[in-house]
């Protein structure tokens, strides 16, 4: 079996749409809408978000079962975590495809982008954990808080419940990667930089526009949503609470924050 | 023991919401593309091109040029917002690899048009 998957070999059925994220942003735009994810005030954001995050967990799942077979000479342990790590994705990919249902979509419904598994281009176990467990799963953290508190506001206990479960699984995944990365990099000063570097990109990749900030400070905007008219976030806000519980320093929030809002990625 | 009812009863949460349909338009264009692909017609595919998709088209229609196409169906569909991808596949008798491709439609002035058409048959969708 090959290391190190290309983005472009990652195997899907032949009844599944994939397309490249730049194409995605350019359907978004060619339609009037801002080229990044769907937000709350779009029609069909439930549907869209949940299906965005279910691809993700499948691809969290690849990456978890890619990071224990690309490294054969990681710490036992390392590879004991990662396999844990495929058991719970796999589980919330699960999880994600019945909330689909529930709000009246289905896998497949939209095409899966391929810029979660670019950010797995890399052949450094430290690294790897320090963009998907602490980059990507930390934006998990960000995402899902936001999703609690929208179904909250809907009234809605099954999302409420259902992604709060979920998010118990990706803090520790995060807790995890900020482990392995620094226990990777003992004595290691300039191997710790490379992966607090490659773990900066991936944050500044999904850094929406660079209006986010803490969930305190987002900014908000009313929309329609259940059927209802509220005050809600404009962006995705960095769940200050959630990441400090995974690990993070408040030292490392406060420098996400300041270039989250800042930097503008798409 | 307490009655605790007959498990394969109990129906769970139910949808919020329904799935939206594919607009029969997007069924309809989709397999016109498919034929005037299989035919090679590549006059007729640019016309149903928005102006910047219609080289892309155009060699689409030229990728089945000397094939005797028997097979042709929509693979798959997806959508983004009011977009829809389509995934298509077109084999001859000959056994040679199908030829695969991907188009985006989306409404312009009223008419379901092409977007988008990448022909997949050597590469993914997610090639750089």
């Amino acid at each position: 079996m090959q290391r190190f998957i290309a983005v472009d070999r990652l195997a899907r059925p032949d009844n599944y749409i994939m397309v490249s994220m730049d194409k995605q942003r350019q359907a978004r735009v060619d339609q009037g809408l801002a080229p990044f994810n769907a937000m709350p005030y779009e029609e069909d954001f439930l549907k869209a978000r949940l299906h965005g995050i279910c691809a993700g967990e499948v691809q969290a799942m690849e990456a978890a079962g890619r990071s224990l077979f690309d490294f054969p000479d990681a710490p036992w342990e390392f590879q004991l975590d990662m396999a844990r790590q495929v058991w719970d994705e796999s589980r919330h990919a699960e999880i994600y495809m019945k909330l689909l249902e529930y709000v009246g979509s289905f896998f497949g419904e939209f095409p899966e982008t391929e810029v979660l598994w670019s950010c797995t281009q890399v052949d450094d176990p430290a690294c790897r954990v320090a963009g998907i467990n602490r980059g990507l799963e930390g934006l998990a953290c960000d995402v899902f808080e936001q999703l609690i508190r929208l179904a909250q506001r809907m009234g809605d206990e099954v999302i409420e419940r259902a992604v709060d479960y979920v998010l118990a699984d990706e803090i520790t995944h995060v807790r995890m990667g900020s482990k392995w990365m620094r226990k990777l990099c003992e004595g290691d000063p300039a191997r710790l930089k490379r992966a607090e570097e490659f773990q900066a990109n991936i944050d500044n990749l999904f850094n929406f526009g660079g209006a986010r900030t803490t969930e305190a400070e987002t900014k908000q905007i009313r929309q329609k949503l259940g059927g209802k008219e509220v005050e809600f976030d404009a962006t995705i806000p960095i769940a200050k609470d959630a990441r400090l519980l995974a690990g993070f320093s408040e030292e490392e929030i406060e420098r996400l924050v300041r270039a989250a809002s800042r930097s503008a990625a798409y | 023991m307490p009655d605790l009812g007959n498990r394969a009863n109990v129906m769970g949460p139910q949808p919020i919401a329904h799935r939206a349909e594919i607009p029969s338009g997007v069924i309809a264009t989709a397999n016109k593309i498919i034929d005037l692909v299989s035919r090679g017609d590549s006059a007729d595919i640019e016309a149903l091109a928005i102006e910047r998709a219609r080289s892309d088209a155009e060699a689409l229609a030229k990728a089945s040029s000397g094939r005797d196409i028997r097979d042709k169906d929509i693979a798959a569909i997806a959508r983004t917002n009011k977009h829809y991808w389509i995934k298509a596949r077109l084999s001859d008798a000959s056994g040679a690899k199908p030829i695969v491709f991907q188009i985006r439609l989306g409404e312009n002035d009223g008419r379901w048009m092409i977007w988008e058409a990448m022909n997949l048959t050597n590469s993914s969708p997610w090639t750089r």
